[in-house]
């Protein structure tokens, strides 16, 4: 069952995921630039961060990490009305964009872990950001360009304590190597 | 007859986009009501009468399927058509959902036309 939770499936999954409730729920039609693997502590960045954990046989977290114009832009999208500065409704937007992706990324994991959980979203919104995930040591990371700005989409699993096949099995670090910017 | 809606979501921006969406749909609206979690939405029902339930799954203080058992619970409330909109697709929540008598299960991400077919089907039977 676990073995289908490779890096390039994860990639798939997620650009799929985005792209869908980009079209679907903000007329935007992304495409994703080549995925890579960050395995050290990604550098701090400015901006508006979504993150949704998920708990089961594989645990971990999805987020979107975005400028802060970049969520102004689609929070006007989203509801449709001109937003030029990070307010409650832009954060609000963007915990419900990320909420969408992950959600949809993990119904289709779901086939091949197992059920999974997911946590109400957590928005992030300043200068100089980092995000730590404990006890994941590398995230998958998709990055998308939106007028003119970048848009992170990434997420880090690891077989869950239930599963009883420690952080990460070899197969799944041998396939997440392979994976090359 | 125009209806008076129910949708609850703890997004506000979602709230925001559900009513536009249904205001572009042909189903005659009277008011749109609003709750962000299940316990919110009963204080609502308690005070108003509503022809239609919209409500969200995971939600902090009371989530949807809790919502949907104390509707289905109360005998002035039961007979409203109650629709989960969620992103939460897992087999074990819908199935749940339509054991706790949902009338339907729409997904997010959603186009407005899928919405609205879902709702005027259930409106009509």
């Amino acid at each position: 069952m676990h073995s289908d939770l490779r890096a390039e499936f994860i990639v798939e999954e997620l650009c799929a995921a985005t792209a869908n409730v980009f079209s679907t729920m903000l007329n935007l039609h992304v495409r994703p630039e080549a995925a890579f693997i960050q395995r050290s502590s990604p550098e701090a960045q400015d901006g508006v961060e979504g993150l949704v954990g998920l708990a089961g046989n594989y645990a971990g977290i999805g987020a979107l990490l975005c400028t802060a114009e970049l969520a102004c832009f689609l929070s006007s999208c989203f509801l449709q009305m001109p937003i030029t500065c990070v307010d409650e409704m832009v954060l609000d937007t963007l915990g419900e964009l990320t909420n969408m992706v992950i959600g949809s990324f993990k119904n289709t994991l779901e086939k091949s872990t197992g059920p999974l959980s997911m946590s109400i979203p957590t928005v992030v919104y300043g200068k100089s950001i980092t995000t730590r995930a404990m006890k994941h040591d590398q995230w998958i990371v998709v990055p998308f360009w939106i007028n003119g700005q970048q848009l992170i989409v990434k997420a880090c699993l690891s077989a869950g304590v239930e599963a009883g096949l420690g952080p990460c099995s070899k197969h799944d670090r041998q396939a997440n190597s392979d994976l090359k910017v | 007859m125009p209806l008076d809606i129910l949708i609850i979501d703890d997004s506000t921006a979602i709230r925001k986009v559900l009513q536009r969406v249904l205001r572009q749909t042909k189903i005659p609206i009277a008011k749109v009501l609003e709750a962000a979690n299940g316990s919110e939405a009963l204080s609502v029902l308690a005070q108003n009468s509503v022809g239609l339930i919209l409500s969200d799954l995971n939600m902090p203080v009371m989530d949807g399927l809790q919502l949907l058992a104390a509707v289905k619970a109360n005998e002035a409330w039961r007979e409203v058509p109650f629709f989960m909109i969620t992103t939460e697709g897992s087999q074990a929540k819908v199935m749940e959902a339509i054991r706790l008598g949902a009338t339907g299960y729409v997904l997010k991400p959603f186009y407005a036309e899928q919405l609205e077919e879902k709702l005027r089907a259930a409106l009509v039977a």
